[in-house]
C-alpha cells in the first residue's frame, strides 16, 4: 500500500501568479523535488484519512502521476531490480491529475513553513487529492439484466443524456483494409454509452457500459477525428466526428464516464455485461480479435502518434500553398495548444508501458519496433533524387569550403576537394534552378578554381609541420568523429537523427523528447503571456496602443480572435462542465479538454 | 503584480476593441492555467525520487536529494548538502566529493570541473591532486583519469581540464617530459589516435611508425624517445579508453539545453510565402517546427561553413538571412519534411528569417553566428604545438 508524500515549495503557486511575466524556465531546473515514500508496510491508522479521498481498491491508483511516467530510468539505485516498485493496477490507470491548484493552494498553508525546515524536507506529509470527480457518478446496480435487454430503452426514455450527438461509428468489416463507418445517435447517460439509429428508436442499435473501458486516439483509422473505446477482454468500438472539437468533447466525456467506476465490485463482470450489440452476431470473433491485436501490437503507432499525428493532420487539414500563410499560422497556434495537451496525458505510449512491464525478451522487441519504425519511414520514404547523387554528396565536406580563418586553411582539404569533381553534376542540378540572391559562377570557372586549389595546397602541404597530426585529425573530421570519438552529424540525415534518436533507450528516447517538447511549449506561452501582460498591464492604454500592439503580435492576435468567438461546446448542458473549466486539469489518460 | 480581470478598460476603445481586449484578457488566463500545468507535469517527468523504504535514515535521504539535485544542477545540488552540512565549502571537500562520484553523473562531474569560476578552477586543481600519478604512463594515467567523469564538449574546457591533467602528470613524473606542454600534446595524440583505432567510422588507422612521426618535435623541440611511444601506442591498439557513457538515463541533465528557440518567420524557398515556425538552435544545427511539441523537425538547415548577415526585406522587419559565401548561389544542403512525410532536399539558396523584435534578431543573429564558428579545439592544440615548436 502506498502513501504519497509532496514537497512543493509554497513559493512555486505565488511565483507563477505574481511573476507571470517573467521567464519560468529556469525556475525549472529549480529546487523543486518531489519525494515518494513507499511504506513498507500498510498502515491501518491511516484508513480513515486516507480512504476519505481515496478509493477502497487498495490496487487503485492513489496517487496523481501516470505509472508510466516513473519508469527505472528516473529512480534511484536503490530500485528493485525487477519491474516496477509499485503495483500497476490491473485496470488501465488513469493519471489524475488533480487540480495543480488545489494541491498546491492547499500545500502552500501545510508547507509555508517547510522552506527553512530542514527536517520537514524530507518528512512525511500528505497530499494526495482526489480529483472531485471521482465521487461524482456512481455506477448504477443493473441486477442481473440480460445484455440485449439493456439495449431495449427507447431513446426518448433515455431522457436527457450527459453528452448526446451524431458520431460515426465503424461497422466491423471482414476485411482488414475496409472501414466501414455509420452515423449513430449517441446518448452518454451515467456511465453509460447508447447508441440509436436514430432519436425516435424504441431499442437502442447498441449499448457499452463505459466504466472499465479506455477512451483513446483512433490514429490507426484512416477517418479523421476518430477515436475508440477499448477494452482488455473485448474488442474495441471505433467512433469518429466531423470536428476536432466534437471529438474533444466526446472523448472527454466518455472519458470522466469511464472513470466513474467505483471499484465496489471487485469481481469482474461476465463480458456480456460489458457492451451488447445488434449486428453482434454476425461478427466474426476471430476477426475482430486479429483487429485489435494489430492496432494493439504496434507500439510505435501510439508511441509517437502525439507527434506523428501532430505533423501529418497538419498538412492535410491545413493547406500550406501560398494563399494563406497567416491564416495556418494562427490556426497552428491554436493546434498546438490541443497538441500539447495530448502530449501530456498520453503516457510514454502505451509502449513505454508495454517496454516497461515486459522484462527480458520481450522489452527488446518492443523496443526495436518502436525504434526501427520511425526510422524506417524516414528512410523509406526519401525520395528518389537521393539515388541520382553520388553518395560522396552525404558525405561530410560535399560542396563547401571550409570558413577557417587562417590562409593555409582556407583551401580545401586534398581530401576534399577530391570529392568535389564527382559532385560538380549535381552542383549544376542545383544551381540550374536556384534563384535569387547571390551570382551562380559559370561551371568552367569553378572547375578551374578547383584544381588551382588543389595545386596550391599540395605545396602548402609539404610545407606544414603539423602535418601528421592534422592528418590524423581530418581523417576524424571526415568521419565526422570528433577527437574524443563523439559521432558528429555533419550531413542532414545525421542531424536529423541525432536529434530524434538522443537516447538508446525508446521509453528514455520518448520521454526526453517529452520534455524537451514541454520546454518548448512552456516558452512558447511564456513568449504569448509576456506580450499580453504588455498591453494589459498598460495603466494608459489607447486605442491606437492596442492597434499596435495587435499588428506587433499579429499571428497571437489572430490566434485569440479566432478562438474566443466560435464556442467550443455547442454542449446541452454547459452546467456539467463547470468542475472542470477553466482548467484542464481532469483528465482521462488519453485526453484533456480546454474552454476557449 | 497580478491584474485583477477587472482593471478599468480605457475610454477611447470602441466596442470592438472592448471585446477584443475580453478574449486577450480570457487568452491569458488560459496561459497561465497551462503553464502552471505544464510546470506541474515537468516537475512530475524530472524530479521525481523515490525511497524503497521508510527506514531510509534522513541523512541518506539528503544525500540521495543532494546527488539527485547535483545531477540536475550541480551548483544546487552541492549548495543543498552544504546548507545540510553535508559537505564543506572548500576545493579539497567537494572535490573529493566529486572525485567518489557516488550516484553522481559523470557528464555533470565533467561540466562542473571545467567551469570558468575562480572556485570551479579551484576544485578542479584540487580533484587533479586526487589522481595519483606517479610511476604511471601516460595511456595509463589517461585511462584513469577520463574515466573519472566525462569530459564536456566545450573547446575552453577541455582545454581546462586536459592543461590541469598535463601538469599533475608531470609533477607525478617528473623528467619524463620537457614541460606539460608536451605532455599536454601527446595526451591529445593518443586521444586521437584511441579514437582513430577505435571508431569503425574512421578509415585512418595510423600504424605506430606513423604515432611516431606525428609526434617529432613536440618535447620542446626534440624528439621523445621512440621506445616510449611505441609502448604508448601498444597499449591503446590492445585496449581502447573506456570513456563514461552518456546514456542519456538522467533526464534532467541530457535532455535538450538549446542554445536558442523561439518562432521565426521563414521565406519558402520556392514558393515565397512566410510560415510562422518554431526554430531550434543546438547542436550546431538550426532544426524548424512547426509545432513546439513535434517531434521530428520540419526542416533541418546545418550551419556548418555557412554565413549570416542583416538584410532589409520590405514585407518583413528585423531580417537576417543564412547563406553560403564560398559557393554563391548553391543550394545551401539543408532538408526538409513535405506534409505528406516525404524527406526532401531544401530548395533554398538563402534561409531568409524575420524575428519578431529587433532584440531577438540581435540574439538569434549572435547566437547562430557563436554556433558557426568553427570548433576551436584544434586551434587549441596548434597554439600549444606552436609554444612548443618555437624553443627549438
Amino acid at each position: 500500500m502506498q502513501t504519497m508524500f509532496f514537497r512543493f515549495d509554497a513559493f512555486l503557486m505565488l511565483w507563477v501568479i505574481i511573476h507571470s511575466d517573467s521567464s519560468l524556465l529556469r525556475f525549472l531546473s529549480d529546487d523543486r523535488i518531489l519525494v515518494l515514500q513507499e511504506e513498507a508496510e500498510y498502515s491501518q491508522r491511516d484508513t480513515s484519512r486516507r480512504t476519505r479521498k481515496k478509493s477502497r481498491n487498495p490496487s487503485s491508483p492513489s496517487f496523481p502521476i501516470s505509472p508510466s511516467m516513473l519508469a527505472p530510468p528516473v529512480l534511484l539505485d536503490s530500485v528493485p531490480q525487477d519491474g516496477l516498485p509499485y503495483p500497476v493496477p490491473d485496470s488501465n490507470t488513469m493519471p489524475h491529475y488533480h487540480r495543480a491548484t488545489d494541491t498546491l493552494r492547499a500545500d502552500t498553508e501545510r508547507y509555508a513553513s517547510s522552506a527553512g525546515d530542514r527536517q520537514a524536507g524530507a518528512s512525511m506529509r500528505k497530499s494526495v487529492h482526489y480529483a472531485s470527480l471521482r465521487t461524482k457518478t456512481k455506477k448504477k446496480n443493473r441486477g442481473s439484466q440480460s445484455n440485449s435487454s439493456r439495449r431495449r430503452i427507447a431513446c426518448k426514455d433515455l431522457g436527457h443524456g450527459d453528452c448526446e450527438g451524431w458520431l460515426w461509428k465503424k461497422k466491423d468489416a471482414s476485411g482488414y483494409f475496409t472501414q466501414k463507418w455509420k452515423k449513430y445517435w449517441f446518448v452518454l447517460k451515467d456511465s453509460d454509452l447508447y447508441w440509436y439509429t436514430n432519436q425516435n428508436d424504441e431499442k437502442a442499435e447498441g449499448f457499452i457500459s463505459l466504466p472499465e473501458f479506455r477512451i483513446d486516439r483512433a490514429i490507426e483509422c484512416r477517418r479523421k477525428h476518430a477515436f475508440k473505446a477499448c477494452h482488455p477482454k473485448i474488442k474495441s468500438f471505433f467512433f469518429a466526428t466531423d470536428h476536432l472539437e466534437e471529438m474533444n468533447r466526446w472523448m472527454n466525456r466518455l472519458g470522466l464516464a469511464a472513470i466513474g467506476y467505483t471499484p465496489d465490485d471487485p469481481v469482474p463482470r461476465p463480458d456480456e455485461d460489458y457492451w451488447s450489440e445488434s449486428d453482434q452476431e454476425e461478427m466474426d470473433g476471430s476477426m475482430t480479435l486479429k483487429q485489435e491485436s494489430t492496432y494493439h501490437r504496434n507500439p510505435s503507432a501510439s508511441s509517437t502518434s502525439p507527434f506523428a499525428e501532430r505533423h501529418f493532420s497538419s498538412g492535410s487539414t491545413f493547406s500550406h500553398s501560398s494563399a494563406e500563410d497567416s491564416h495556418s499560422s494562427c490556426r497552428s497556434t491554436h493546434r498546438e495548444r490541443r497538441s500539447w495537451q495530448d502530449l501530456i496525458e498520453t503516457p510514454v505510449g502505451s509502449s513505454g508501458l508495454h517496454y516497461l512491464q515486459t522484462v527480458g525478451g520481450g522489452a527488446v522487441g518492443e523496443g526495436r519496433s518502436m525504434q526501427l519504425s520511425p526510422e524506417r519511414l524516414r528512410q523509406a520514404t526519401l525520395p528518389a533524387r537521393r539515388r541520382r547523387c553520388p553518395p560522396e554528396r552525404d558525405g561530410p565536406f560535399p560542396l563547401t569550403d571550409s570558413e577557417e580563418p587562417r590562409p593555409r586553411h582556407n583551401h580545401v582539404h586534398k581530401q576534399r576537394s577530391q570529392s568535389l569533381p564527382r559532385n560538380r553534376g549535381v552542383l549544376h542540378t542545383h544551381t540550374g534552378h536556384a534563384h535569387g540572391h547571390g551570382t551562380l559562377r559559370p561551371r568552367t570557372r569553378l572547375h578551374e578554381e578547383e584544381e588551382d586549389e588543389e595545386e596550391e595546397e599540395e605545396g602548402l602541404h609539404e610545407s606544414q609541420q603539423l602535418d601528421p597530426l592534422e592528418e590524423l585529425y581530418r581523417s576524424l573530421e571526415q568521419a565526422s568523429v570528433s577527437a574524443f570519438g563523439q559521432q558528429r552529424p555533419s550531413t542532414r540525415q545525421e542531424f536529423r537523427r541525432s536529434f530524434v534518436k538522443r537516447s538508446n533507450d525508446p521509453a528514455t528516447n520518448e520521454r526526453l523528447h517529452r520534455i524537451r517538447a514541454l520546454r518548448s511549449t512552456l516558452k512558447a506561452k511564456e513568449g504569448d503571456l509576456a506580450a499580453i501582460v504588455q498591453v494589459l498591464d498598460d495603466p494608459c492604454l489607447t486605442s491606437r496602443k492596442l492597434r499596435e500592439w495587435k499588428q506587433r503580435n499579429h499571428e497571437l492576435f489572430l490566434d485569440i480572435c479566432e478562438f474566443s468567438s466560435a464556442p467550443l461546446e455547442p454542449s446541452t448542458d454547459p452546467n456539467d462542465l463547470s468542475p472542470l473549466s477553466p482548467t484542464l486539469l481532469m483528465h482521462t489518460h488519453s485526453f484533456i479538454e480546454t474552454h476557449v | 503584480m497580478y491584474v485583477s480581470m477587472f482593471s478599468i478598460v480605457p475610454e477611447d476603445l470602441s466596442l470592438d476593441e472592448r471585446d477584443e481586449l475580453c478574449n486577450i484578457r480570457r487568452r491569458k488566463k488560459e496561459l497561465l492555467d497551462d503553464i502552471e500545468l505544464i510546470i506541474h507535469v515537468y516537475l512530475h517527468y524530472n524530479c521525481i525520487m523515490y525511497f524503497p523504504h521508510s527506514k531510509t535514515s534522513q541523512r541518506n535521504k539528503q544525500v540521495a536529494i543532494g546527488r539527485k539535485k547535483f545531477n540536475m544542477d550541480p551548483k544546487k545540488g552541492i549548495q543543498f548538502l552544504l546548507d545540510n552540512d553535508l559537505l564543506q565549502h572548500t576545493p579539497d571537500d567537494i572535490a573529493q566529493f566529486l572525485y567518489k562520484g557516488e550516484g553522481l553523473n559523470k557528464t555533470v562531474i565533467g561540466d562542473y570541473l571545467g567551469e570558468r569560476d575562480d572556485f570551479n578552477i579551484k576544485v578542479l586543481q584540487a580533484f587533479v591532486e586526487l589522481h595519483e600519478f606517479a610511476d604511471l604512463n601516460l595511456v595509463q594515467a589517461l585511462r584513469q583519469f577520463l574515466w573519472s567523469f566525462r569530459l564536456p564538449g566545450e573547446a575552453q574546457k577541455i582545454d581546462r581540464m586536459m592543461e590541469a591533467f598535463a601538469s599533475r602528470y608531470c609533477q607525478c613524473n617528473p623528467g619524463v617530459f620537457q614541460s606539460s606542454d608536451t605532455c599536454y600534446i601527446l595526451s591529445f595524440s593518443i586521444i586521437m589516435l584511441n579514437t582513430s583505432l577505435h571508431n569503425p567510422n574512421v578509415r585512418d588507422k595510423p600504424s605506430a611508425d606513423r604515432f611516431i612521426s606525428m609526434n617529432r618535435g613536440i618535447n620542446e623541440g626534440g624528439d621523445l624517445p621512440e621506445e616510449l611511444l611505441k609502448n604508448l601506442y601498444e597499449s591503446i591498439k590492445n585496449e581502447p579508453f573506456k570513456i563514461p557513457e552518456d546514456d542519456g538515463n538522467d533526464l534532467t541533465h541530457t535532455f535538450f539545453n538549446p542554445d536558442r528557440e523561439g518562432w521565426l518567420l521563414k521565406l519558402g524557398g520556392r514558393v515565397k510565402t512566410w510560415k510562422r515556425r518554431w526554430f531550434i538552435l543546438t547542436d550546431n544545427c538550426l532544426y524548424y517546427f512547426e509545432y513546439t511539441t513535434d517531434k521530428e523537425p520540419r526542416g533541418i538547415i546545418p550551419l556548418e561553413n555557412l554565413s549570416i548577415r542583416e538584410v532589409e526585406e520590405p514585407r518583413k522587419p528585423n531580417c537576417f538571412e543564412l547563406y553560403n559565401p564560398s559557393h554563391k548561389g548553391q543550394v545551401i544542403k539543408a532538408c526538409k519534411t513535405e506534409a505528406d512525410g516525404r524527406v526532401v532536399e531544401g530548395n533554398h539558396v538563402v534561409y531568409r528569417i524575420s524575428a519578431p523584435t529587433p532584440e531577438e534578431k540581435e540574439e538569434w543573429i549572435k547566437s547562430i553566428k557563436a554556433s558557426i564558428s568553427r570548433d576551436p579545439f584544434y586551434e587549441m592544440l596548434v597554439t600549444r604545438k606552436r609554444r612548443v615548436a618555437a624553443k627549438k
